[in-house]
């Protein structure tokens, strides 16, 4: 173990101590708001596992699954499996995704925080390791073996400016545009399309065969992700980047976007009533064939195969306006879950050691891989079962680095303070009678506490 | 003194300690609850005047606890009235009127989102009835969002507040109105010239509840249904205060929208308490 691992204890405890001798410096009272002062050392008490690695009986983790979903299942499973090959009880604990970062945050003031926490790297996660509440794992992943595990695309995700490694990755995504081919035949569309132009008129024949377009869950995430995905397909990501860090809506760029967005609203590409509708709603209203277009992600594949499989889906990109830098249509891709190490889990950092390697052996991450995620690992590391994978899932790895431009979204860089707020601001672009006045105010508002 | 110190020790421990707590808090930069709270002076306060949101929230909560008083007080003393007169079938209206306000925030919502969803139970009504160009995304629609997630409030709140007038009504001696009546006091003016001045104080203690469950309450609604969207079209100073709190990660600021919200509060509980003063 390095030395720099071995101080960490301290330099936690230290840091702990700071933010406890703050919290009391603001008031007494936050025994009662929340903000314990008056936990114990918190020296190996976390999660109940307490004593030194030699004596650990229990890992703890908090994850953003829910308990009887793929993913929970499979984390239940792996616990099992390693609990009977080292004796090593893990006690899982599952929070909805809005309450995570919350959770969490209480349990580090608390000093009672989980061993290892399984969530996004978006929003309040994004000052977890800044603030001591979790741990670099760069050196981890090289004592432990692991960095050729992870593909370099993963590893860069997690990476922050200062070279340390958030997390371990554990879940890919892709997020592409999804055609419904027979919809769009039908309606004398024999490809889809590639240019705004053909999107515009592919909304024109969609309707006139009494199809709705592109539906969006414009009440739900999807809003601000498809403004983003607007932005990308009319200029380049860094000046996607260097908007949404200063916020300009009022400026020449954040006029194009605002523009676009009320011009695709208005030639009628977006289905009728997206403004009011949900993610559920949105995957619904494709799945019943009512809508042709959808811009869904990789975690909606297996929904697709259970729910609607005789679906004629082709995986695309979002087509370009004649401005774009980029050649080929627009998707999205990226990491979102990874395991964090925290503060408690470090001091058992021994037993984490057993457990991470377990989960990253390649039969146990192909088990979760298979269940319809995409992999963080390098080609060649899993043997996956593509009879068992969602074909969506399998069409998606094939098809979209070759045919589609790939960015990350642009939005999950933009700071806690920003992004509920841009999320609001988005429904409006979706909303009858909005105007370009009105939006960029909402959009200005959304980045005036940055 | 030493019979209420366990009652003062408790009160300024779970009451007072917290209250100052939040006062100081809201001095302080604190972005995320696993970060180190710094200091800010007055930082918070002077962005209060600067937040365009906040400009918004407080409109909206103005027409929020507005509309919803004028709404729910005056029909909820005439439905009280007309229960206290103890009409037909009294019992089973009272328990009628009263079941919104012991169903659950959450089902409240579900209930209304499915009333108020595109395809849901309103715009299937007004297709019905030929009304189909009325139609339109309830929640989604900055026009008509804040006013439909108001509905909400009163439907929960003229109910159950009727009930509760019915039983402050029903102490009035019935002789009052016989008399008035022998006079040629028609209904209406049974209830302004009686009813009214007689629980004046009563109504006035219940405007001040349905006050501060608006005025605090919304945050609650408003997540449930809105999230304060679209925009910022139906943000209230309580759903922004939780905003700001356990999503944006500004909890400092935070606090300082409470302690502008309990100035607030105390100010309107002042106003409503001067409106309905009664002559000694």
């Amino acid at each position: 173990m390095s030395n720099t691992i071995l101080t960490r204890p301290f330099e936690r405890h230290f840091r702990r101590g700071a933010a406890r001798l703050s919290c009391a410096a603001v008031a007494a009272a936050l025994t009662v708001a929340g903000c314990s002062t008056g936990g114990g050392s918190g020296g190996g008490s976390g999660g109940g596992g307490g004593g030194s690695d030699g004596e650990v009986q229990t890992i703890t983790t908090l994850s953003l699954y829910s308990a009887d979903s793929g993913a929970g299942k499979w984390l239940e499973s792996v616990s099992e499996s390693f609990t009977a090959a080292t004796g090593i009880a893990v006690k899982n604990e599952f929070v909805a995704q809005n309450d995570l970062p919350t959770t969490y945050g209480k349990q580090v003031i608390a000093g009672t925080e989980p061993d290892l926490v399984m969530t996004n790297l978006v929003a309040d996660p994004t000052t977890w390791l800044e603030n001591g509440a979790t741990v670099d794992v760069a050196g981890y992943l090289d004592e432990w073996g692991l960095r050729d595990v992870f593909s370099d695309n993963a590893l860069e995700a997690w990476t922050n400016a200062k070279g340390q490694v958030q997390a371990f990755p554990l879940e890919g995504y892709n997020w592409p545009m999804w055609y419904n081919m027979d919809l769009l035949n039908a309606a004398g569309i024999d490809r889809p399309p590639a240019t705004w132009d053909e999107l515009k008129s592919a909304a024109v024949a969609l309707r006139d065969s009494g199809v709705q377009p592109m539906v969006v869950a414009a009440a739900d995430y999807p809003a601000p992700a498809v403004v983003t995905l607007v932005a990308l397909a009319m200029m380049s990501e860094a000046a996607v980047a260097e908007l949404f860090d200063n916020g300009d809506w009022a400026g020449p760029d954040g006029q194009k976007i605002v523009q676009a967005m009320l011009e695709l609203k208005q030639a009628g590409v977006f289905a009728d009533d997206s403004a009011g509708l949900t993610y559920p709603d949105q995957v619904a209203a494709f799945g019943a064939g009512q809508a042709a277009m959808l811009f869904d992600g990789s975690w909606g594949y297996g929904n697709a195969q259970a729910t609607f499989p005789d679906l004629n889906i082709e995986l695309g990109g979002f087509p370009l306006s004649p401005d774009c830098p980029a050649d080929k249509p627009i998707t999205f891709a990226g990491q979102s879950t990874g395991i964090w190490i925290s503060p408690n889990g470090q001091e058992k950092i021994d037993a984490l050691e057993k457990f991470i390697t377990h989960v990253y052996s390649p039969e146990n991450l192909a088990a979760y891989v298979n269940t319809g995620f995409i992999s963080p690992a390098k080609p060649g590391y899993l043997t996956l079962d593509d009879t068992t994978l969602p074909p969506l899932n399998v069409a998606s790895q094939e098809i979209l680095p070759l045919q589609t431009t790939v960015y990350q979204p642009t939005y999950n860089a933009l700071s806690p303070t920003v992004t509920s707020a841009f999320f609001r601001a988005s429904t409006e672009a979706f909303v009858d009678g909005t105007t370009a006045a009105q939006l960029t105010q909402s959009l200005e508002q959304a980045w005036q506490a940055q | 003194m030493a019979e209420v110190t366990p009652a003062l020790a408790w009160y300024g421990t779970f009451m007072v300690l917290p209250l100052l707590a939040m006062i100081v808090l809201s001095f302080f930069t604190w972005n995320s609850l696993v970060a180190s709270p710094k200091p800010s002076g007055l930082e918070n306060y002077r962005y209060l005047f600067e937040d365009e949101i906040l400009r918004t929230a407080t409109v909206n909560t103005i027409a929020y606890v507005g509309v919803g008083l004028a709404l729910i007080i005056p029909m909820a003393f005439l439905l009280g009235f007309f229960l206290s007169r103890r009409p037909p079938g009294h019992a089973i209206l009272s328990i009628i009127f009263f079941t919104p306000w012991i169903v659950s925030a959450s089902a409240r919502a579900m209930m209304f989102t499915g009333l108020y969803q595109p395809a849901g139970a309103v715009n299937s009504i007004l297709s019905l009835v030929g009304l189909e160009d009325w139609g339109r995304l309830w929640l989604a629609d900055p026009s008509t969002a804040l006013w439909a997630v108001i509905a909400t409030e009163a439907w929960a709140g003229i109910g159950s507040t009727a009930v509760i007038f019915s039983a402050a009504l029903g102490r009035i001696p019935n002789e009052v109105y016989e008399a008035a009546r022998l006079d040629g006091a028609g209904t209406w003016r049974e209830i302004v010239s009686i009813a009214y001045p007689m629980s004046k104080d009563f109504v006035g203690l219940m405007t001040m509840l349905q006050f501060l469950w608006l005025f605090l309450g919304s945050a609650g609604t408003v997540l449930l249904l809105t999230k304060g969207g679209p925009g910022s079209n139906t943000m209230t100073l309580a759903f922004y205060l939780y905003d700001q709190a356990f999503i944006s990660g500004r909890i400092g600021y935070s606090q300082a929208i409470a302690v502008a919200g309990l100035a607030v509060g105390l100010i309107g509980m002042g106003i409503i308490r001067y409106a309905f003063r009664t002559k000694e």
